[in-house]
């Protein structure tokens, strides 16, 4: 790069959404504590390595193929019928390696790489404890590296078809990710069913014990973090927006080319976690899991509008839908003997599909997009199916929203995860065999994960001792 | 013999500076075939994990 302002442009960019990655892993270290927290101590390392490895498995598989969907698919099969093989994601391609004329394509291929692996690692709490490893593994490639890329392909970029044609609006992936997960997550539920002793012979359910509730709260509290960093990869950083032979307009942009202010969505992302946090406390009588996951379920619900809502349309969107999550919870836990080990389906899937269908009331109007050639969003032709306005751009619509979120939340979530986990199951590849589910998962590793408590250290300690005593 | 970059006297025009370059399709074969084989060796790996709790299940810890 010979150009300074090029030069300037594009290492901030880069630097940019490689601190994106690095904040996103707290997502991930969030999940594993969370998860191995609420489960019991026979089962911990299970739960650590089956979420952990999420992270390679789905990594790999955005790298052979999940990259390439979102950036290949984007207008299919509406705006355009041609699929490239030429994208510059493919797993083949030289700009997703060191080369000096892209200094982009890999750091954006991480942030969209760690927005999978928090997909696939929504759906690893919810079954853990009876779950198997490698029938996880197969569904979090689904999940991680293809349930939410069509929707993002699609409704969560500037030139997707969705975006173009029916105005969809999501800015922060409440409907596109979240709801997707949150509703796959739903049907694999219902073919793994619920642990052993989870509900009583009259169907009330019992609570089975956390074996380490501070582990749940640092975990959650590290999601939050985490979270800060995948708002921050949701964004265009630096862009010049204006027309051609206009002025220059310097600015961050949300995903679909509209300029923002990381300042507003500073606001909106504390507003929501406030908001989510206090009202989870009301509702749940000051339950502990509850008040934290509260931060999320408010957070989730306000996403799909966050970069432009006011901070208290946020807050309030978050009041409802946390309350929402919540009591809805409870009643299809009950009703349907669901056994939701970390509230994932009503976290992610029923606050993200609120989120998503909500934004299109409160954004009835703003233009889905804005073209331009810095952020590369550019008009297709006939778009706008909802509506344009004076300008002939595609306006956000409560029809839009709500047929793309569930579309994402029914036809990409709900169904495919009720048919692959119902798959696995006739292959005997879904659920472990009651008695290793009584037994614990760990087997006989379960001793070493706390070896103060299990007699492995006092057993090595007296070992020691007595070759000690024939040295001295 | 070399591996890729030599010299970077015409750094304008350098691209990929990479080891190799040019055996793309070969590489993302590698980890295709890798990727094949985690997901074999879990497989394998946990049925006999579980197959060595079932041998040595007793009806409870507590009982």
């Amino acid at each position: 790069m010979t150009d300074q302002s090029t030069a300037m442009l594009t290492l901030f960019t880069e630097f940019y959404f490689f601190l994106t990655i690095v904040l996103m892993f707290f997502i991930h270290i969030g999940f594993c504590m969370y998860e191995v927290g609420v489960a019991r101590t026979k089962n911990v390392q299970h739960t650590l390595l089956k979420n952990a490895m999420a992270i390679p498995v789905v990594g790999l598989a955005f790298f052979l193929f999940g990259m390439w969907i979102y950036i290949g698919l984007q207008g299919w099969p509406v705006a355009s019928t041609s699929v490239s093989f030429a994208t510059g994601f493919e797993p083949w391609s030289e700009k997703l390696a060191p080369n000096l004329s892209d200094r982009i394509s890999g750091v954006f291929w991480g942030a969209f790489a760690l927005f999978g692996m928090t997909a696939a690692s929504i759906v690893s709490g919810s079954i853990i404890e009876r779950a198997k490893t490698v029938g996880f593994l197969i569904i979090a490639v689904y999940v991680g590296a293809i349930a939410w890329v069509f929707p993002a392909a699609w409704g969560w970029a500037g030139n997707g078809w969705m975006t173009q044609y029916l105005g969809f609006h999501d800015q922060y992936c409440s409907a596109v990710l979240h709801s997707v997960a949150g509703f796959a997550t739903l049907g694999i539920l219902m073919n793994l069913g619920p642990r052993i002793g989870k509900f009583s012979s009259d169907g009330e359910p019992r609570e089975i014990p956390a074996h380490n509730p501070w582990m749940v709260t640092i975990g959650l509290f590290m999601i939050y973090v985490g979270f800060f960093g995948f708002y921050a990869a949701c964004h265009i950083p630096m862009a010049n927006i204006a027309a051609e032979g206009q002025p220059a307009y310097w600015t961050a942009t949300n995903i679909y080319g509209f300029p923002i202010t990381l300042s507003g969505v500073t606001m909106n992302f504390l507003l929501a976690l406030f908001a989510g946090m206090m009202t989870a406390y009301m509702v749940s009588g000051g339950n502990a899991f509850w008040t934290f996951s509260g931060g999320l379920t408010g957070l989730i619900s306000a996403s799909a509008g966050n970069d432009l809502y006011h901070p208290v349309l946020a807050f309030v969107i978050a009041v409802v839908g946390t309350a929402m999550a919540y009591y809805l919870h409870n009643w299809v836990e009950k009703k349907f003997k669901l056994d939701d080990a970390v509230g994932a389906v009503a976290v992610h899937g029923y606050c993200g599909l609120f989120g998503g269908i909500v934004a299109g009331f409160a954004l009835w109007g703003y233009p889905a997009i804005y073209p331009s050639a810095g952020t590369l969003v550019a008009l297709s032709e006939g778009a706008g199916w909802f509506g344009t306005n004076a300008e002939g751009l595609p306006i956000v619509t409560p029809m839009g929203n709500a047929i793309c979120s569930l579309i994402f939340a029914i036809g990409f979530g709900f169904i495919p995860g009720y048919v692959l986990s119902y798959l696995l199951k006739v292959f005997g590849l879904l659920r472990v065999d009651p008695k290793v589910e009584l037994t614990g998962l760990d087997g006989e590793a379960s001793s070493t994960t706390y070896p103060n408590l299990s007699g492995a250290e006092a057993a090595f300690e007296k070992l020691q001792l007595k070759e000690g005593r024939a040295k001295i | 013999m070399n591996t890729g970059i030599t010299s970077l006297a015409k750094l304008p025009e350098v691209t990929a500076v990479y080891p190799f370059h040019g055996m793309e399709f070969a590489f993302a074969g590698t980890i295709l075939g890798f990727f094949v084989l985690f997901i074999g060796w879990q497989l394998v790996m946990e049925s006999k994990h579980h197959k060595a709790i079932i041998g040595n299940f007793t009806a409870s810890p507590a009982e």
